[in-house]
């Protein structure tokens, strides 16, 4: 089983909205989880890992990715500086990427560092150490070249647990079947089978 | 996703004599409601491109048993690429036939295949297309849909021909439709390929165009299948269906809620259809003088158009009350083209002027679609504009000031700050989605307990509630600080900023007051894919036909989609 991207955008933005998080900034969320994973990294893990954290602690929106991510992206945050710290800071990457006015830039997340292009990234190290729970995060500007990324078109089979993670999220915006809904809510009652 | 200020305007450069209609007089329900198919439609579109670029079709699979249970295969072949429809046929028992979401069992189903499959590609699909939403199609699919039969006329069409008989005219046009699909989803739906996998490819420039594609070889298959059982029950005595007639059959669609929320979930694509439309419409109310072949096209197909509201039925009251207010504007517009109104200076304009003075709304929206299908040479570029890129958000200007996203407010939502948000019926209902098979509905928000899943489909009451929350802010204070404060309202800001540059995005109505009417949203979206026979069930779901008199594949190569698309002049 693998899914689109497509798919997984509209079930990261469900699931960020089911976790608590405003409809803007789930909107966002499912953005940032396409964005890395057409790039091959860990978006749908990040986010799973990142919901499950606020599950757990509650939403800190000082440590919030998608609250800070969007403050880099609308320009409230410095073009340069600290942003303290952040849980899993692989969310704010393609933040980071968007509103990039420079070619490059390196966002340091505790002892990792991302070099950050318009459409890609540079990092050394393995998919689970780009996935640091919470480390403090500061970025300056680069002139570094940072080649496109090759594109994904997939979500592969390998991400599955995560998925099931974003979609036991994600439950919890639809509402409970009813009769009364399935009659009313959907405007059924003329026959529908001539 | 930046934009540049005024795309919209620049298209219509070169077209200044005529200004377009204003947002607030487009973007209305009931104008929206009320709109008809054109040359703008993606159906039409579609037929026209696969005609000028010589597609050519044909049926490699043909598995179907006596009892009509197996599998066919449509192939359509372009100048680079190829498409195939697979289509499987069911032995459905009756009391499982439902055209509703929550169905789980169909007469046909189907998927677009990219390209040519395989039997090992056929193998897996048909472990998969029949279960629809629960089973899982690939990147190698673009869409995947199903049809239910029409109880009132497949039995009759396989009866009358199985005895030597065509079927009669007046029997077929109430419904226009052997089987009517039930959903077609695309765009990565399901697994299916995104649409950033096709989106550049030249067959599917504008919108829907893959899915509207397995609905016309949809169509083949179900002609097809009739003549097929009709065959077989008497083989002896069977006719194939007269050519004529058997143009006469579209395939019905039912639509409901589902589509509704459409329509606000992508206000880019939605700018760039109206956008589109609009355009059209200055185009030729722009026009100095009227044309003669122009005036003598209008004229058919009034005539036509006039024939086709004859023949639209609804058992809905609201719907049947516009079909006769529609049929009383024929009426009008047959006495008023009496006389020599194609003349004066700007003769298109005052036609125009003359409809919307004079005729209900339903009647207006029919005579810009006859304007635009009367001027090809001057709108057959626009249907290349009708698509947005929504795999990227519009990217909030956080830099803007809070005292331009008020200004933003006031002119494009200026009506909501006067609405009272906390009366009832402005808020009546909630739009939100069910857990039985993830199926938007529309709920009573003082009535039922709902409001804690309530979907971002409201922007008037939230522009209003933005606007509310600005104040105390300075003027020169950024949007970026407000959304730090408030990211609750994030959403709406982003809509706001986005409906500054796109005007044609935003409905301009209250989208969850008690008596705002779904229905409307369906028929906006339905008439831009050109349906045609729009009949309310409800005012929540909707039965149309899509392809109703047009060309079958292979008559594609010598007739005129476009013509088509209105009844003939003549019936037999």
């Amino acid at each position: 089983m693998n899914w689109s991207l497509v798919e997984i955008r509209t079930l990261s933005m469900k699931a960020a909205r089911g976790a608590g998080f405003s409809w803007g900034l789930a909107e966002e969320a499912g953005l940032a989880v396409r964005w890395l994973q057409a790039r091959g990294m860990p978006g749908v893990q990040a986010l799973a890992q990142y919901l499950e954290q606020c599950e757990m602690s509650g939403i800190d929106p000082d440590k919030c990715p998608l609250q800070n991510g969007a403050g880099v992206s609308d320009g409230a945050s410095p073009e340069e500086g600290e942003l303290g710290n952040i849980r899993t800071p692989l969310l704010l990457i393609p933040f980071v990427a968007q509103s990039l006015a420079v070619p490059s830039c390196r966002l340091q997340c505790g002892d990792q560092q991302f070099t950050i292009s318009k459409d890609g990234y540079l990092f050394s190290g393995s998919a689970a150490q780009s996935l640091t729970a919470e480390a403090k995060c500061g970025f300056i500007h680069d002139g570094k070249v940072v080649p496109p990324t090759d594109r994904k078109s997939r979500v592969p089979d390998s991400d599955a647990v995560h998925v099931s993670t974003l979609a036991k999220f994600a439950h919890r915006t639809y509402a409970p079947a009813t009769e009364e809904s399935r009659m009313a809510g959907a405007g059924a009652g003329l026959s529908d089978n001539d | 996703m930046r934009m540049a200020k005024n795309s919209h305007t620049q298209l219509s450069s070169g077209y200044p004599h005529v200004n377009l209609r204003p947002a607030v007089q487009v973007m209305r329900l009931a104008r929206l409601g009320s709109f008809h198919q054109s040359r703008l439609s993606f159906m039409r579109v579609l037929l026209r491109r696969l005609k000028t670029q010589n597609w050519t079709f044909d049926r490699p699979i043909w598995r179907i048993d006596d009892k009509g249970v197996g599998v066919a295969t449509y192939r359509a072949s372009g100048p680079e690429r190829s498409y195939t429809l697979v289509a499987f046929a069911h032995d459905l028992p009756a009391e499982k036939r439902s055209d509703r979401v929550i169905a789980d069992a169909w007469d046909a189903t189907f998927a677009l295949f990219d390209g040519e499959p395989t039997e090992e590609d056929i193998e897996r699909l048909s472990k998969n297309v029949p279960l629809q939403e629960a089973g899982r199609v690939s990147e190698s699919e673009l869409s995947l849909s199903r049809a239910n039969r029409s109880v009132r006329l497949f039995e009759y069409v396989i009866d009358r021909l199985s005895r030597g008989e065509q079927p009669e005219l007046d029997v077929i046009e109430p419904v226009g439709y052997l089987m009517r699909t039930t959903a077609v989803y695309g765009s990565g739906k399901f697994g299916a390929a995104d649409r950033d996998k096709w989106a550049d490819r030249d067959e599917f420039v504008g919108s829907f165009q893959p899915e509207l594609l397995s609905v016309w070889l949809t169509r083949s298959f179900t002609l097809d299948l009739v003549e097929h059982l009709a065959r077989v029950r008497a083989p002896d005595t069977v006719v194939a269906m007269d050519k004529d007639i058997r143009r006469r059959f579209g395939v019905g669609n039912s639509t409901g809620l589902g589509m509704a929320p459409f329509l606000l979930n992508h206000p880019a694509l939605i700018h760039s259809w109206i956008s589109a439309r609009e355009i059209a419409l200055g185009r030729v109310r722009s026009q100095q003088i009227a044309a003669p072949d122009a005036v003598s096209k209008f004229r058919n197909l009034m005539a036509r158009a006039h024939i086709n509201a004859m023949d639209w039925g609804s058992a809905h009251p609201l719907q049947i009350e516009k079909i006769e207010a529609l049929r009383n504007d024929f009426t009008l517009m047959v006495e008023h083209l009496k006389g020599d109104v194609f003349e004066s200076e700007l003769p298109w304009d005052a036609l125009y002027r003359w409809a919307d003075r004079t005729l209900s709304v339903e009647g207006q929206e029919q005579i810009v679609s006859l304007m635009i299908d009367a001027h090809a040479e001057l709108v057959d570029d626009l249907p290349a504009t009708m698509q947005a890129n929504e795999s990227e958000l519009f990217t909030i200007d956080g830099m803007s000031s809070i005292g331009n996203l008020r200004r933003e407010i006031e002119e494009h939502y200026g009506w909501t700050l006067s609405a009272d948000f906390s009366n009832k019926e402005a808020i009546a209902r909630v739009w939100y989605v069910s857990e039985e098979k993830l199926e938007p509905r529309l709920g009573e928000r003082f009535e039922e307990p709902i409001e804690p899943y309530e979907q971002p489909l409201a922007p008037a009451r939230d522009a209003a509630a933005v606007y509310h929350a600005l104040e105390g802010w300075d003027e020169k204070d950024t949007v970026a600080e407000f959304l730090m404060k408030h990211p609750e309202h994030r959403h709406m800001v982003r809509r706001v900023q986005l409906v500054a540059f796109l005007p044609y995005a935003e409905i301009q109505d209250n989208t969850i007051a008690a008596d705002m009417l779904p229905i409307d949203l369906l028929r906006c979206k339905l008439s831009f894919f050109g349906a045609t026979k729009f009949d309310p069930r409800s005012d929540r779901w909707v039965r149309i036909t899509m392809y109703q008199g047009a060309p079958y594949p292979e008559e594609l190569s010598s007739m005129d989609p476009d013509d088509l698309a209105y009844p003939p002049l003549v019936t037999t």
